[in-house]
């Protein structure tokens, strides 16, 4: 793509209307052109008039869903600039700090880096799993239960020779990992669990117990549309969202 | 995992501030940004304060892009949730408020229509390109001044500027296939949503 070509896709990305494989390269592109983020930024400011245009009012419940809902999430500590992630931004002036500030994030989950805990890499070696197990006992729904679904699919990731296996039924709509000579998560750290939901990012599915061995998890939460089950390593009793890339990161396709 | 086309393993956060918005430096605004700095440090109240302030636009923006009042309703939900979520990180030397609350809401009903059986909304796409009636879900009482001044600026560009910006961001099409549902070349589609936004940069600048 020319160079002129790629300036004037300022204004679709403005509207949020670039493929994600398109607007990776154009906020690279940004990152470089100082023209383009001013540009960016006043074309964003028309699409935030074009959001305000349209108001309707919500239905009623709404109200307390969503107070509901903030009652279980923690709001994110502000950012302090000190990160590496930040270096980028450091002399575009604040107001090229949104789009640059969103090229950094998703890059977290890309794998770039080598993995923040070297021991974590020793992961998940997943045995093969057969399971004869005895039906639950309760109506809840256990790791058994979906282990031995008719519907159960399998969806095992490779990692530098150790595996681990995601097992969904979508019947009940929940999923177990599974994992033999899993070694333990470092000292003061859980390995955790996470689906990643299209437009809801990384979202908590639970903490895997630390103990050693083959174990089978259910995860927490309803598998629901789902692409991926993460695992990353975070500070003991678990972290609201991930701090780490993922030491292992399973597609559910 | 069954049906969505984002089958790679793009584990995008959906997490980043967006860029926020020089539009509706109102009084108003003001107060958004007070109560989104209070909610930042936990203060539920001060987010339902906010709530009510911000529900109509946000769920209106939402429910423009998404149409289905039950989803719409789930996304709005999340888009709150998110920008409950994320309020520390809003920064108003930046821009207003609400232009950061809606460009949060705006990336999920996006993200939640292009996750969407892509046949189902095939079928739709015509009749939601052809015309885009402004009034017919407004609530005239909550309607804003920007809302109106963005509205006859936008009757003022051309027939593809207006459609490729309408399809763009109330339809949550990519400009590739803005350019498909106007049949035109995918450089004109691209060319007609900037210079139409430039276009409405200007008016909209020049009426303030």
């Amino acid at each position: 793509m020319s160079a002129e070509d790629i300036h004037a896709l300022s204004g679709a990305y403005a509207l949020g209307a670039l493929a994600p494989s398109e607007r990776a390269s154009f906020e690279e592109h940004l990152a470089a052109c100082p023209a383009c983020r001013a540009e960016v930024d006043e074309l964003t400011d028309v699409a935030a008039a074009l959001g305000a245009a349209t108001p309707e009012v919500p239905p009623p419940a709404l109200r307390a869903s969503v107070l509901e809902a903030i009652d279980r999430v923690r709001p994110l500590p502000p950012l302090t600039g000190t990160g590496s992630d930040a270096s980028a931004t450091s002399d575009a002036g604040a107001s090229a700090e949104g789009p640059s500030a969103s090229m950094v994030e998703p890059l977290r989950w890309r794998g770039r880096r080598i993995l923040a805990v070297a021991a974590a890499l020793v992961l998940l070696a997943a045995g093969a799993l057969v399971v004869t197990r005895w039906q639950a006992g309760s109506t809840a729904t256990t790791a058994a239960s979906v282990l031995d679904a008719p519907d159960a699919q399998r969806f095992s990731r490779q990692l530098d020779g150790f595996s681990a296996t995601v097992v969904v039924s979508a019947d009940l709509d929940r999923a177990v990992i599974v994992s033999d000579d899993m070694p333990p998560a470092p000292d003061g750290t859980s390995y955790q669990l996470w689906f990643d939901r299209p437009g809801q990012g990384m979202t908590d599915a639970g903490l895997m117990p630390p103990t050693e061995g083959a174990q089978e998890v259910l995860l927490t939460g309803d598998v629901g549309d789902a692409t991926a089950v993460g695992v990353t390593v975070e500070p003991a009793g678990g972290s609201p969202e991930p701090t780490s890339d993922p030491v292992a990161v399973i597609a559910l396709t | 995992m069954r049906k969505t086309a984002r089958n790679q393993i793009a584990m995008d956060l959906a997490s980043v501030p967006p860029k926020p918005t020089g539009f509706g430096g109102t009084s108003a605004s003001t107060t958004e940004a007070v109560l989104l700095r209070r909610a930042a440090t936990g203060d539920q109240a001060a987010f339902a304060e906010l709530y009510d302030l911000t529900a109509a636009r946000i769920y209106g923006l939402v429910r423009r892009v998404v149409r289905n009042p039950a989803i719409s309703e789930e996304v709005a939900q999340d888009a709150f949730t998110e920008i409950w979520r994320q309020s520390a990180r809003f920064d108003p030397d930046r821009g207003s408020a609400i232009g950061w609350m809606l460009t949060i809401a705006h990336r999920r009903a996006v993200d939640r229509v292009r996750s969407e059986d892509a046949s189902e909304r095939r079928d739709d796409a015509w009749s939601r390109s052809v015309e885009i009636d402004h009034d017919q879900t407004v609530d005239h009482a909550e309607r804003s001044m920007d809302g109106t001044r963005i509205r006859r600026a936008l009757r003022n560009l051309t027939e593809v500027q207006r459609r490729s910006i309408e399809l763009a961001f109330y339809g949550g099409y990519t400009h590739t296939e803005v350019a498909a549902l106007l049949d035109v070349p995918v450089g004109t589609a691209k060319t007609r949503i900037r210079d139409g936004l430039i276009r409405l940069r200007d008016e909209m600048g020049a009426e303030r």
